[in-house]
């Protein structure tokens, strides 16, 4: 069976300057399959610059690859004519990192719903369509009543992150690629929004890419994992493996940089949690007094081999 | 320094315009925009309305006598050819309206087009329009006007209103290109596309409504800008000669020495009027300005 | 590109010349001009032509008045332009500014702010040639101070003399005060808007958290960051001037080149008009050079961004 959505091998360069003559790569040679068999999250996790974006934007199609090709059931997106394109926005969704950016401020918040269920034909008949958008905000926990009808700005980045997944959910994809969905909202409101994308995978059985810089959300939420780097794949595999194991540099930088792990292996944290083990809560707080007291070490120990860098910059 | 919980709210609810109906609402409560609008409507509507109610006889040159200060016939007094010049206003502000009108139009909406199709669509498109923004915004427009209007032999109000607009468009294109370019990029108009709506869509009901403020704003000027680019020209003896304008009446108070003749009422009543209907548009524009870009009200 | 346009320009030098009592309509001599002025060829060589003498620094000769070479005119006529609109730009551009300044910064504290703006707005919204008028009919009908046209005494034969330049300041007042007077209020106006939307910012709160004294912030905080889009105004106004000056210039018959080429486009002259044209054009385009080049002067974040390559 043809994959749902396959990158193949996929770089993007953007040129810019005058004469176009200036190349800054963003993505290199990325591949990536995902079924309809069974509906999985993949996370994505990589620092700024590392490409995590450009892939998805990739993967949506609103970015043409500059080597490589993106295939939608076995279609490149390039190729897609109308019909194909409806299915293929019927089956992908997205949800992007600026949860004000992606709102109009000129309509109230049911602008975003009543859209694809007017172009989608979603709706059976006319008076459905208010239901429709009042099923799906409340898939996301969400009280209609509260939201529908109120103008973006009246809302907390929360609220209207889960708007945005109810967006999504209104058009039952069979994939969402979510673009670092809480990193812009507050801490105290994280976990609603990654409760709701949780859902849409267990209760709808959709697919996610779950695209983040921080990879405890990503072990927390994921099953499999890929980390990039300098605009490559450097590691890939089960979420539990590559934490447990990481085999690359930077995955073992980025998890040994986790200021209070519970459940990592690091060698150095396991003294920490030893030391404290009797007063767990007393060792939360300390591990943040020590994260916030230790100056940030220099690059080269930030880096702990080296490896060949990307042009990043 | 005081601690704001929500800060993102707050910050959010200052920097947007009122939007729809509220738009509407607090552009009649700004104190420029009223006090423009109000100005506007006297010097332009008195004139329309009386034009019906004039005896059309009286509009024939000799049917008053010549060269008469205000009197009770003749509100604003009579001109050398024994025409009372009111009866000239009443001819003269609707011509210049509708050249104002016209030519504001067609700016506006050529501009708003070439800006949108420039900006969103790009390409080689964008490349070519850009050019041309840029070549029609660096060469002086009034004097292409002049010398468009000098080899047009014998214009009348309309086609002087056509050679104004044609000009009129560069500027607007210019700024229309620069917000969507910047619009674009916000978040929303992805999400509009992954919503199924197509590029002309997302322009239309996705960005143009963030540009009508600034279009009705840039619509006032332009249109301030034609009555007084006719006025120029036709001071200048490159108006529509058959008609009657407000530079057409300066132009023949000119022409038959109403200065050295002491007719004051004769060049003062054009001039006066043209002074309040530029300065009570400009008001307007203003108006539109601070209400659609609230951080200009930020002045105490 | 002018010559695109209908109508033919011997045609209007004969009606002149019939006007005139000249012998007109001798088809041998009409035929000899258009010879020597090139128009019997094609258009597309006649344009080709254009650019080769032009690139020799030969505009051709005058139609309208025929010995004197285009160059000639423009030439002569440029001082007059150049004198007196740059003079008044500059003058009415360093007076709104400051004033402007002054008002902006100190808001509704001031109490001739109101009036001053009131008028200033009066000022821009009347277009100049408007102002003119009613300058000429108060100084040179009712007080009969200055002269009504022309920049100097008709006769009067232009040299260095004392007498002669006191001739041409009065000459100059009226369209000088027209000019200065309605730019004045925009640049006013804008200066004052750039002063308060700076007013409000991060950095001269800061300033007033140190303690300086206020007149230091405004000078030399706000006011200077306020000066790198009027001086953008500024220069973009002056690269206009020659296109701006056509109608000022012919009502007031001042022997700039906005009254040559207003004649010249009255009589069909295309070679002056085309001389013109280009003497425009270019002004616009040295103007933007120079914006170009006196930004690092003003705003030192430009000189950052070219050193560092971007």
């Amino acid at each position: 069976m043809t994959p749902l959505l396959q990158a193949h091998q996929v770089t993007k360069v953007f040129r810019s300057g005058m004469t176009q003559r200036k190349q800054t790569v963003a993505l290199r040679d990325f591949s990536l399959s995902i079924g309809t068999d069974a509906p999985s999250i993949i996370a994505v996790v990589g620092e700024s610059g590392s490409g995590k974006s450009t892939m998805a934007r990739l993967l949506l199609g609103l970015e043409r690859p500059t080597v490589g090709e993106v295939l939608y059931a076995g279609e490149d997106l390039r190729t897609l004519n109308r019909a194909r394109r409806r299915a293929f926005l019927n089956d992908i969704q997205a949800v992007f990192q600026d949860p004000f950016a992606s709102f109009n401020p000129f309509y109230k918040v049911d602008h975003v719903l009543e859209v694809p269920i007017n172009k989608f034909g979603l709706a059976p008949e006319r008076g459905a369509s208010r239901a429709l958008m009042e099923e799906a905000l409340q898939a996301v926990g969400l009280r209609p009543p509260e939201t529908l009808g109120r103008y973006p700005h009246q809302l907390s980045g929360g609220q209207r992150q889960r708007i945005m997944v109810a967006r999504a959910l209104l058009m039952q994809p069979k994939l969402i690629i979510a673009d670092e969905p809480v990193s812009m909202i507050d801490a105290s409101l994280r976990a609603t929004v990654l409760d709701s994308l949780r859902q849409c995978n267990e209760d709808f059985g959709i697919s996610l890419i779950y695209i983040t810089h921080d990879l405890t959300t990503a072990y927390q939420i994921s099953h499999d994992i890929i980390v990039l780097y300098a605009c490559s794949v450097v590691e890939a595999g089960a979420v539990e493996q590559v934490v447990k194991r990481p085999q690359h540099p930077y995955t073992q930088l980025l998890i040994s940089s986790i200021p209070c792990p519970t459940r990592t292996a690091s060698g150095r944290m396991k003294r920490h949690r030893l030391k404290w083990a009797r007063r767990p809560d007393l060792g939360r707080v300390a591990c943040l007094h020590r994260a916030a007291r230790t100056p940030s070490p220099p690059v080269s120990k930030r880096r702990p081999r080296s490896f060949r860098r990307g042009r990043i910059n | 320094m005081t601690v704001v919980t929500g800060q993102d709210q707050i910050a959010a609810e200052e920097t947007q315009a009122p939007k729809g109906r509220g738009f509407i609402r607090s552009l009649l409560r700004n104190r420029n925009f009223a006090i423009g609008l109000i100005i506007f409507l006297t010097v332009a509507l008195i004139p329309v309305f009386a034009r019906m109610s004039i005896d059309p006889a009286t509009r024939r040159t000799g049917a008053f006598p010549a060269r008469q200060p205000p009197s009770a016939e003749a509100p604003l007094g009579t001109e050398a050819l024994g025409q009372s010049v009111y009866v000239q206003l009443t001819e003269a502000v609707p011509n210049s309206l509708q050249v104002g009108l016209i030519a504001a139009t067609m700016g506006t909406v050529l501009g708003a087009i070439v800006g949108f199709v420039s900006g969103y669509f790009g390409g080689a498109v964008d490349t070519l329009l850009r050019i041309s923004i840029d070549v029609f915004l660096s060469v002086p427009s009034l004097l292409f006007l002049v010398l468009i209007a000098a080899l047009v032999r014998g214009v009348s109000v309309q086609s002087m209103a056509l050679i104004i607009g044609l000009f009129a468009w560069a500027w607007p294109a210019r700024q229309v290109r620069a917000q969507v370019l910047s619009l674009k990029e916000r978040g929303f108009v992805e999400i509009a596309r992954l919503s199924g709506m197509s590029g002309l869509e997302i322009v239309f009901f996705e960005l143009m409504p963030h540009m009508l403020p600034w279009l009705g704003a840039n619509f006032v000027n332009a249109f301030i800008a034609a009555i007084l680019a006719e006025a120029g020209l036709s001071i200048l003896g490159l108006g529509p000669q058959g008609e009657m304008t407000l530079g057409m009446m300066i132009y023949w108070s000119n022409n038959y020495s109403a200065m050295l003749l002491d007719l004051w009422w004769w060049w003062v009543t054009p001039v006066v009027t043209l002074i309040l209907l530029s300065f009570s548009l400009y008001l307007i524009h203003l108006g539109f300005d601070e209400v659609s870009n609230p951080r200009m009200r930020a002045e105490g | 590109m002018p010559r695109l346009v209908p109508g033919d320009p011997l045609s209007a030098v004969f009606m002149k010349m019939s006007e005139m009592g000249g012998s007109a309509g001798i088809p041998e001599l009409v035929a000899e001009y258009k010879r020597m002025f090139g128009l019997d060829q094609p258009l597309g060589a006649q344009y080709i032509s254009f650019w080769r003498e032009f690139l020799q620094g030969n505009l051709g000769y005058s139609i309208s008045i025929f010995p004197s070479k285009v160059t000639d005119i423009i030439g002569l006529a440029l001082p007059w332009t150049i004198g007196l609109l740059s003079l008044t730009t500059i003058i009415s551009w360093i007076l709104g500014s400051v004033i402007g300044a002054v008002v902006g910064w100190r808001g509704s504290r001031f109490r001739l702010s109101r009036p001053i703006v009131l008028a200033a707005l009066l000022l821009y919204t009347t277009p100049y040639y408007i102002l003119a008028l009613i300058l000429i009919f108060i100084f040179a009908f009712q007080l009969n101070i200055f002269p009504l046209s022309g920049a100097y005494t008709r006769g009067a034969t232009p040299d260095l003399s004392l007498p002669f330049i006191l001739d041409v300041i009065e000459h100059g007042m009226l369209p000088a005060l027209s000019i200065v007077l309605v730019s004045l209020g925009w640049w006013f106006l804008s200066m004052r808007s750039l002063i308060t939307s700076q007013k409000g910012e991060d950095y001269i709160l800061n300033a007033e958290a140190k303690g300086l004294k206020e007149r230091r912030i405004l000078w030399g905080y706000a006011f200077r960051n306020a000066l790198l889009p009027q001086t953008t105004g500024l220069a973009i106004s002056l690269g206009h001037i020659v296109g701006g000056a056509i109608i000022t210039e012919t009502i007031f018959a001042y022997p700039g080149i906005g009254w040559v080429i207003f004649n010249a486009i009255k009589g069909l002259d295309f070679p002056v008009i085309q001389g013109g044209v280009l003497l425009i054009i270019v002004a616009v385009v040295v103007a933007n050079f120079i914006i170009d080049i006196l930004y690092p002067l003003i705003d030192p974040r430009i000189r950052y961004q070219t050193a560092g390559g971007g």
